[in-house]
C-alpha cells in the first residue's frame, strides 16, 4: 500500500467468460486505486468490462462459465481473491455493497420491503427482527422515504422505480459500507427521477464514510459526483485521471470520442458527432490495441501490437501509442 | 385478502354449476332410453313407466335438473339400482379411503419432487442432475398400475414388508400411496428444476448474494420462494389427476374407494351412482384449486392485486 | 429453417434415443405381425402361463396365447388408438383455439369456460365419464382420449394466436384485405404449429398412458383384443409365478410413453428459440 488512506487496490484484474462459441475477456487488465470517501467513476460503452470489474471485487462472478483469472483485489490488508466464501459473505453487504441497474428486478418480488432490508441487519449484525424492522425504518428515512414506518411492510410491486432505487440504496448503505458499487444507478429511471437520485448520492456522500464506485456511461452524472474518472473499452482501462483533466485535456482518443458525443445546447454545429464504426465482436478481439479499428488518430502499429498502460503526470494514465515516448 | 378470497370463491360457482348441468346431462346423452339403459332391456313396461315416473324422467329437462339440483344440495344422489341403497351412504364410507391416498399422494410426490428438482438445479448439467431428470423421465413414464404390481412384487411378495391388499393399517396404505404419487414425482422435479434455475438466474438472486446472504438462504428463501409459485399451480392440477386415478390403485390393491365403486358402477349401468362418483370427484378438484388459488396469494403478494 | 431444426433435435442425443424408440415401436407394429409365428388369439390350455423359452420367448398368458405375438399386436391397437384420438382431438382443439383466440370477446368466453368445464374433470375421470355414457371398446376409448385432449390443445393454441393475432404482419395481412379464413388459414395457424406439434407429440404419451389405463380397468380395449394395458391387468393374478407376462406390456408401455416424451422436449428445445442457447 503506497498511497495514503488507500483502501482498494486492484491489480492486473482479469476476468473471462467461457461460452460455447469462446472465451470472452470481459474484464482484461484493469488496474484501480480507491481512496477512502473517494468517488471513483468508471465509464465506458455496455459490454465494455465495467459491470463486471464490480462483480468481480464482490466475487460474484457466476462460476463455472465465468472466473477470475488473474490479478490481485487488495481491500485493506487482505487480498479478496485469497478470501473463503465464508469470509466474503462478511464483507459482501457490510463492508462493500452494491446497487443495482434495474431497481424493478432487483429487489425480491415476494418479500417485503422491511425484510430484505432487515435481512442485511440479520447477517451482519445478528439483529432480531424487531430491532431490524427499526434500523430498516431510519435507513428509509435517510434516502428520503416517506411514511418509512409503513414502506416496511409493502412489496415492491407497490413501488414506483425511483422509491425502488431509493430503497436499494437503503439497502446498500444500511451497515455504513467502507466502499459502495453502483452499476448504473440512473440508468433505468425517467429523467426528473434520474437528478432526484443523484442529488440524494451527493447528499449521502457528504454524510457517510463510503467511497463510491459509480458505474456508469452518463457523463453529466460523472462530471457531478466524481472525483477521478476511469474509462474501460473492452475489457481494458484506457485511461484515468481526475475528473477535471479528463473532461478538459483529454488523452485517449475513445475518451474524447466520448466526450463529443454529449449533445451540448450552444453547440455550433448542428449535428451529434458520435464515434464511427462499432464495437468489435468479444470473439473475435483485434491484435493490437482494441480502439484501432475505430480511432481517427490511428498509426500502422496499433493495429500490430497493444499499448502499454502509461503513467502520466498527476497520476493521470493513458494506454495509447499516440502517448508513448520512444517508438 | 379476505376480499380476494371472496371473488375467487364467487368465481368457482359457475364452474360447479356447469359440471353439475353435464353430470346430470350425462344420463341423457346415453344413445337410448335412459329407463332401458338401467333396467335393461329385459324389463317390464310397467317398471319402465314406474321408474320414468319415479325418476321424474317424463317431465321437462329444465325441471328435471332443478329437482336434480336441489336433491344434491339436500344431500340426496339418489339410490343405487344395483345395491338399491342411498347413494350418499355409499360415497360416505369409500370417498375416505380415495383422499387418504391422493392426499398421501401428492404429499409424497410435492416432498420429493420439490427436493429432486432442487438438487437437480443447483447440480445444473452435472452427474446428480442427470441421474435425477432419468428418474423423473422414468416416473412420469410408468402407468401407476404397472408400478403398483412392480411394487407389489418386489416390497410385498419377495420382501415381505408391506401388505399387497386392503387397508386395515398405516402399512396397507404405503404401497398405494407411492405407486400412485410417484408417476406425479418426475412431473413435480422438472417444473421446480426449471422455475429454480430461471429464478436462480433473476437479478434479486444477485441482490441476495451482494447482501452476504448465506448460500441456503439464497437457494432456500429467496429462489424456491419464487419457484414454489408455478410448481403450486401444478401440485392442485395433480392432486385432481391422483384422486381420479386412485381408481388404478385400488382396483390392484382391492381398496373400496370411490374410484373402484365408479368402475363398478360403470361396469354394470349403475347410473345414479355414476353421476354421483363423478360429481364428487370433480367437485373434490375444483374446490382443491381453489384452496391453492387462495395459498397462492400468500406465496406470491402480487395476486392479491 | 426446416434443416436447422432437424439438426439442432438431432444434436440432443436423449431426444434422438426417444425417436429411435418410437421408430422402433412403430416398426413393430407394421412389420412385427408378418414375422410372428403365433396367432395372437390362438389358445392353447396346455401351455398356459409359461415362463419364457425357445418357443414362447416372453412365455404365454392365461389361455397359453403367445405373449410376444400379443405384445406384437398389441403395439398396433396402440398406436391406432393413440395416433387416432390425439390428432381428432388436436384438430378440434386447435379449431376452437384458433377461433376463440381470432375472435376474442364473446365467443372467445363461451369457448374458454366450456375448457374450464372438461378441465374440471380431472385426468382419468373425464375418460371413465365418457366410457360411462358411450360404452367399451376401441371407438369409444379413441372417442374418449381425443375429447380429454381438446380443452389443453385450444388453450394452447388460443394462447398463441392472441400472441401473434396482434403482430405487424397480421395487421398488414386484414390491410390488404385478407378475409378472416385467409388470414387464420395462411398466417395464424402455420405460426402456431411448432406449439401444437410439440404438445400433439406430448399428448401422445398421455394418450397410452390413458388408453391402457381405461383397458386395464375393463372399460377399453374388450378381449380377447390384445391391448397392453389389459393384457397387464390378466398377468397380475400370476404375477408370483410368471412375472414376464405383466413385466413385458408394462415395459412396452413405459418405453412408448417415454420414448415419446424424449422426442416431444427434442422437439421443444429444437422449435422454441428461447432454449436455443442452453
Amino acid at each position: 500500500m503506497n498511497t495514503p488512506n488507500e483502501i482498494l487496490r486492484i491489480n492486473d484484474l482479469k476476468t473471462k467468460f467461457f461460452l460455447e462459441e469462446g472465451t470472452v475477456f470481459a474484464v482484461d487488465g484493469v488496474d484501480i486505486s480507491l481512496r477512502e470517501k473517494e468517488t471513483l467513476a468508471i465509464v465506458g460503452e455496455s459490454g465494455s468490462g465495467k459491470s463486471v470489474t464490480a462483480l468481480s471485487i464482490l466475487k460474484l462472478i457466476q462460476e463455472p462459465t465465468g472466473r477470475i483469472t488473474d490479478g490481485e483485489i487488495h481491500y485493506r490488508d487482505r487480498n479478496l481473491l485469497d478470501l473463503s466464501e465464508k469470509e466474503m459473505r462478511k464483507i459482501r453487504g457490510n463492508e462493500i455493497s452494491m446497487i443495482f441497474q434495474e431497481p424493478m428486478t432487483s429487489l425480491n418480488p415476494v418479500f417485503t420491503i422491511g425484510k430484505q432490508i432487515r435481512e442485511v441487519y440479520k447477517y451482519h449484525q445478528g439483529l432480531n427482527k424487531r430491532a431490524g424492522n427499526r434500523k430498516a425504518a431510519e435507513m428509509l428515512d435517510l434516502v428520503g422515504i416517506p411514511n418509512s414506518e409503513k414502506c416496511i411492510h409493502n412489496y415492491p410491486f407497490q413501488l414506483s422505480g425511483g422509491m425502488r432505487q431509493r430503497v436499494m440504496i437503503a439497502m446498500a448503505l444500511a451497515c455504513n459500507p467502507r466502499i459502495l458499487m453502483a452499476d448504473e444507478p440512473t440508468t433505468a429511471l425517467d429523467v426528473t427521477i434520474q437528478s432526484q437520485i443523484i442529488k440524494l448520492l451527493m447528499d449521502l456522500k457528504k454524510e457517510m464514510r463510503t467511497a463510491i464506485i459509480l458505474i456508469t456511461h452518463d457523463l453529466g452524472v460523472v462530471a457531478q459526483l466524481a472525483e477521478n474518472v476511469m474509462v474501460m473499452y473492452m475489457g481494458k482501462a484506457v485511461e484515468y485521471g481526475d475528473v477535471k483533466s479528463i473532461f478538459h485535456n483529454p488523452y485517449h482518443p475513445y475518451t474524447k470520442g466520448l466526450l463529443n458525443s454529449i449533445p451540448q445546447i450552444n453547440d455550433d454545429h448542428d449535428r451529434l458527432k458520435i464515434i464511427k464504426g462499432i464495437i468489435p465482436s468479444p470473439f473475435k478481439l483485434p491484435a493490437g490495441c482494441k480502439y484501432a479499428t475505430r480511432c481517427d488518430d490511428v498509426m500502422d502499429i496499433c493495429a500490430k501490437k497493444e499499448p502499454a498502460y502509461q503513467e502520466k503526470e498527476n497520476g493521470r494514465k493513458v494506454r495509447c501509442w499516440k502517448y508513448t515516448e520512444g517508438i | 385478502m379476505l376480499k380476494f378470497i371472496i371473488t375467487r370463491i364467487i368465481s368457482v360457482i359457475p364452474i360447479l354449476f356447469l359440471v353439475s348441468i353435464l353430470v346430470f346431462l350425462m344420463v341423457h346423452f346415453i344413445p337410448g332410453d335412459p329407463v332401458i339403459n338401467m333396467l335393461g332391456m329385459e324389463a317390464q313396461p310397467e317398471a319402465i313407466e314406474a321408474t320414468r315416473e319415479r325418476l321424474g324422467l317424463n317431465k321437462p329437462l329444465h325441471i328435471q335438473y332443478t329437482s336434480f339440483l336441489i336433491n344434491i344440495l339436500k344431500g340426496d344422489l339418489g339410490t343405487s339400482i344395483r345395491t338399491k341403497k342411498p347413494v350418499i351412504q355409499e360415497i360416505k364410507d369409500k370417498y375416505r379411503y380415495s383422499l387418504i391416498l391422493a392426499i398421501g399422494g401428492t404429499l409424497v410426490a410435492s416432498v420429493l419432487g420439490v427436493l429432486m428438482g432442487i438438487v437437480s438445479a443447483i447440480k445444473q448439467n452435472k452427474f446428480w442432475d442427470n441421474f435425477l431428470m432419468v428418474i423423473s423421465l422414468l416416473s412420469v413414464s410408468t402407468p401407476s398400475f404397472f408400478l403398483a404390481l412392480i411394487l407389489i412384487l418386489i416390497f410385498s411378495l419377495f420382501l415381505g414388508w408391506f401388505p399387497s391388499i386392503g387397508v386395515y393399517s398405516w402399512r396397507h396404505y404405503v404401497l398405494p400411496i407411492f405407486a400412485l404419487g410417484t408417476q406425479s414425482i418426475g412431473l413435480i422435479a422438472r417444473m421446480t428444476r426449471s422455475a429454480m434455475l430461471d429464478t436462480l438466474n433473476q437479478d434479486y438472486i444477485t441482490t441476495a448474494k451482494a447482501k452476504g446472504a448465506p448460500w441456503f438462504q439464497v437457494v432456500f428463501s429467496h429462489a424456491l420462494r419464487n419457484a414454489m409459485i408455478p410448481v403450486l399451480t401444478i401440485l392442485g392440477l395433480r392432486f385432481g389427476g391422483l384422486l381420479a386415478g386412485s381408481a388404478l390403485i385400488e382396483m390392484v390393491f382391492a381398496i373400496p374407494g370411490i374410484g373402484r365403486l365408479m368402475i363398478d358402477a360403470v361396469l354394470t349401468r349403475d347410473y345414479p351412482v355414476i353421476q354421483a362418483t363423478v360429481l364428487f370427484i370433480s367437485v373434490t378438484f375444483v374446490m382443491i384449486n381453489l384452496i391453492v388459488d387462495i395459498l397462492y396469494s400468500i406465496v406470491d403478494p402480487r395476486v392479491k392485486c | 429453417m426446416r434443416q436447422s431444426v432437424l439438426k439442432r433435435f438431432m444434436k440432443r442425443k436423449i431426444a434422438v434415443l426417444g425417436a429411435v424408440i418410437i421408430v422402433l415401436f412403430v416398426f413393430m407394429a407394421l412389420v412385427g405381425p408378418y414375422l410372428c409365428a403365433y396367432d395372437p388369439l390362438d389358445i392353447d390350455v396346455l401351455n398356459k402361463y409359461q415362463s419364457s423359452s425357445r418357443e414362447h420367448l416372453l412365455g404365454t398368458d392365461n389361455l397359453g396365447r403367445d405373449t410376444l405375438t400379443r405384445l406384437v399386436y398389441g403395439a398396433r391397437i396402440t398406436f391406432i388408438i393413440s395416433v387416432t384420438s390425439v390428432f381428432i382431438g388436436s384438430l378440434i382443439g386447435m379449431i376452437f383455439g384458433v377461433i376463440a383466440g381470432y375472435f376474442g370477446g364473446k365467443t372467445d368466453a363461451v369457448i374458454m369456460r366450456a375448457t374450464d368445464v372438461l378441465l374440471a374433470f380431472p385426468g382419468l375421470l373425464l375418460a371413465i365419464a365418457i366410457v360411462a355414457i358411450l360404452g367399451t371398446g376401441i371407438i369409444n376409448t379413441i372417442i374418449a382420449i381425443a375429447i380429454f385432449s381438446i380443452p389443453y390443445l385450444a388453450r394452447i393454441v388460443r394462447g398463441s394466436v392472441l400472441t401473434i393475432r396482434n403482430s405487424e404482419y397480421i395487421h398488414a395481412a386484414k390491410v390488404i384485405g385478407a378475409s378472416h379464413l385467409r388470414t387464420i388459414i395462411f398466417h395464424i395457424v402455420p405460426n402456431s404449429l411448432s406449439q401444437v406439434i410439440v404438445n400433439t407429440t406430448l399428448n401422445l404419451g398421455t394418450a397410452i398412458l390413458t388408453s391402457s389405463a381405461l383397458s386395464f380397468l375393463g372399460l377399453g380395449v374388450q378381449p380377447p383384443d390384445p391391448e397392453w394395458g389389459a393384457m397387464l391387468s390378466k398377468a397380475r393374478e400370476v404375477m408370483r409365478s410368471t412375472p414376464i407376462a405383466a413385466l413385458a406390456p408394462g415395459i412396452a408401455i413405459t418405453l412408448v410413453v417415454m420414448g415419446f416424451s424424449l422426442m416431444g422436449d427434442g422437439l421443444r428445445d429444437a422449435l422454441d428459440p428461447r432454449s436455443r442457447n442452453d
